[in-house]
């Protein structure tokens, strides 16, 4: 696996270092403004990371990815965005399919318990659990990629009409109402790159 | 942006090398880590440490506020963004040969996620280390969800009101319960007059017309009671000493220590024009007023505006308020 999660990691970092002042500008609306660069620094201290581990299992590749991004980012979103890089050294090439939905069911568990957040609260676990209960429906994975990415992007979409329960937004005069959640939008592109590596 | 800085993504590093060199007579850096403040003459072992990891960029709290009689270690995060668990937990680790250790987190997700993780992985090594979760911010949650509210300034009570006991060697238990009881019994209200500029963005972080102010709003510009056009000191302290004693029941004869605090760009003046309002309002309820604070402590950038904290004292809290302290940058 570590070939496509090498892909997935540098596409990843790619992909943020393209569009982080775009992200930059949504958490404007609804944040301090920041978290393009916060997530960029954790997409590059991944990558940095990724690349120095290649020698490594790769559980123990993710698990020490997981929490340099943690450190470098730090806030709420490091310590919640760093969570399913952990969980995803769990993948298990024989098993890949259910080893992806055990692997999304431990990072929800782990992001509510840890962020007290759940469902529909203007978060990232507004894309992570569609996802989730999609995986379900088609255990066997016989979809195309271009399903997955609309659930993603539907997902994200959803997010504006959602008033934030959580973080800063949530005492914002309007919860951050019409605007898709800065989190949520970073974590889409991340997922989107990694199904396009690992599936 | 109009900032005399170096290289943004060096700023906080070198502010910290900066406030070292200013005041190497009182505080250092970890051996491990330049986001750790310590004091440089480490408290007695036997007694109870207190420490708070947050974010930077509301300076001089709380690297200012590192020093005897006050924290025995600050944690500092980047600009606005808590620091990790990890380095929460370094921290920690820097005084586990204290008899105990108190982890102080002010109510905001990303400090009291990682303030919990720290302290979890304290416990796995069975370090004696425990938290206190801080609010006092009465436009962020209603009467009945005070844990709800966000820390504002009025946390500034339980910092050095335990940041002495301790030193006086207190155990850890009754420091915790007194530092409920501090937090149980103030109130904080801010006011923001205009935004300041994030130095990682560049930009505004909230927006604000010339003429309006906004009552209630967080550091980082969350709201509270919304916005109104500005007005004078009087009729504005008016409104949110109302709002403050509509949230607490004080009475005839309460001795408050009242806190202004400016929020990075407000001038002295006008927090003490403030200030003499705050007395006037709480004369004519015949509460008194023991030492207060006012200047700016707990900043965002070149924000404007103040918040107004009241800490409804007993004799310990004013004894332990007043107790020396050589911090760097707090000054009663």
């Amino acid at each position: 696996m570590h070939n496509a999660y090498k892909k997935w990691i540098l596409n990843s970092y790619d992909r943020i270092k393209s569009d982080y002042v775009e992200l930059d500008k949504l958490d404007q609306q609804v944040g301090d403004g920041d978290h393009g660069t916060t997530i960029l620094k954790g997409m590059t201290i991944a990558k940095q990371s990724y690349l120095e581990s290649l020698d490594s299992p790769l559980d123990e590749a993710m698990a020490t990815i997981s929490k340099q991004m943690r450190i470098e980012m730090g806030g709420a979103s490091g310590i919640l965005m760093s969570i399913f890089f952990d969980e995803s050294g769990k993948v298990d090439e024989l098993n890949l399919t259910q080893s992806i939905v055990d692997i999304f069911e431990k990072s929800i568990d782990k992001i509510m318990k840890r962020g007290k957040v759940k469902a529909g609260d203007k978060s990232i676990l507004d894309i992570y659990v569609p996802v989730l209960n999609f995986l379900q429906k088609n255990v066997d994975f016989q979809f195309k990629k271009n399903e997955i990415n609309d659930i993603l992007s539907n997902s994200l979409e959803k997010t504006k009409a959602m008033e934030a329960q959580v973080g800063r937004a949530k005492f914002l005069e309007k919860k951050g109402l019409g605007f898709i959640d800065p989190g949520a939008k970073s974590t889409e592109l991340i997922l989107r790159e990694y199904f396009a590596a690992v599936l | 942006m109009k900032k005399i800085i170096n290289n943004k993504d060096r700023l906080v590093d070198d502010m910290l090398s900066g406030y070292i060199k200013a005041n190497n007579d009182r505080v250092k850096f970890s051996n491990k880590s330049n986001r750790i403040i310590l004091r440089s003459q480490p408290k007695d072992l036997n007694k109870t440490a207190v420490l708070i990891g947050n974010g930077s960029g509301h300076e001089p709290i709380a690297m200012g506020w590192v020093g005897e009689g006050l924290l025995d270690a600050n944690i500092v995060g980047d600009i606005f963004a808590a620091p990790s668990g990890d380095l929460i937990f370094e921290g920690i680790q820097e005084l586990k040969e204290n008899s105990g250790c108190i982890l102080l987190i002010s109510n905001h997700a990303g400090d009291v996620m990682n303030g919990e993780m720290a302290i979890e992985l304290a416990k796995e090594q069975n370090i004696n280390a425990d938290l206190l979760l801080m609010y006092d911010d009465i436009a962020s949650a209603p009467r009945g969800s005070e844990d709800q509210r966000r820390g504002g300034a009025g946390t500034t009570f339980i910092y050095k009101i335990l940041g002495a006991l301790s030193e006086m060697g207190e155990k850890k238990d009754s420091l915790l319960g007194l530092g409920e009881r501090v937090r149980d019994q103030t109130r904080t209200l801010s006011i923001a007059v205009a935004s300041g500029v994030s130095p990682i963005s560049g930009e505004k972080i909230f927006q604000l017309d010339d003429d309006e102010v906004f009552i209630g709003m967080g550091v980082h510009g969350e709201s509270g009671y919304g916005r109104q056009k500005i007005s004078s000191s009087k009729t504005i302290i008016k409104f949110m000493m109302d709002k403050i004693f509509d949230d607490y029941s004080y009475k005839e004869g309460d001795v408050v220590i009242p806190f202004i605090n400016g929020s990075g760009a407000t001038t002295l003046m006008e927090l003490l024009i403030v200030y003499n309002d705050v007395e006037e309002y709480l004369a004519k309820y015949k509460i008194k007023c023991f030492k207060p604070l006012v200047n700016e402590y707990i900043t965002t950038q070149e924000s404007a505006g103040f918040s107004i904290s009241l800490l409804n004292s007993n004799e310990q809290m004013r004894d332990l308020w007043i107790y020396p302290s050589s911090a760097p940058y707090f000054h009663l």
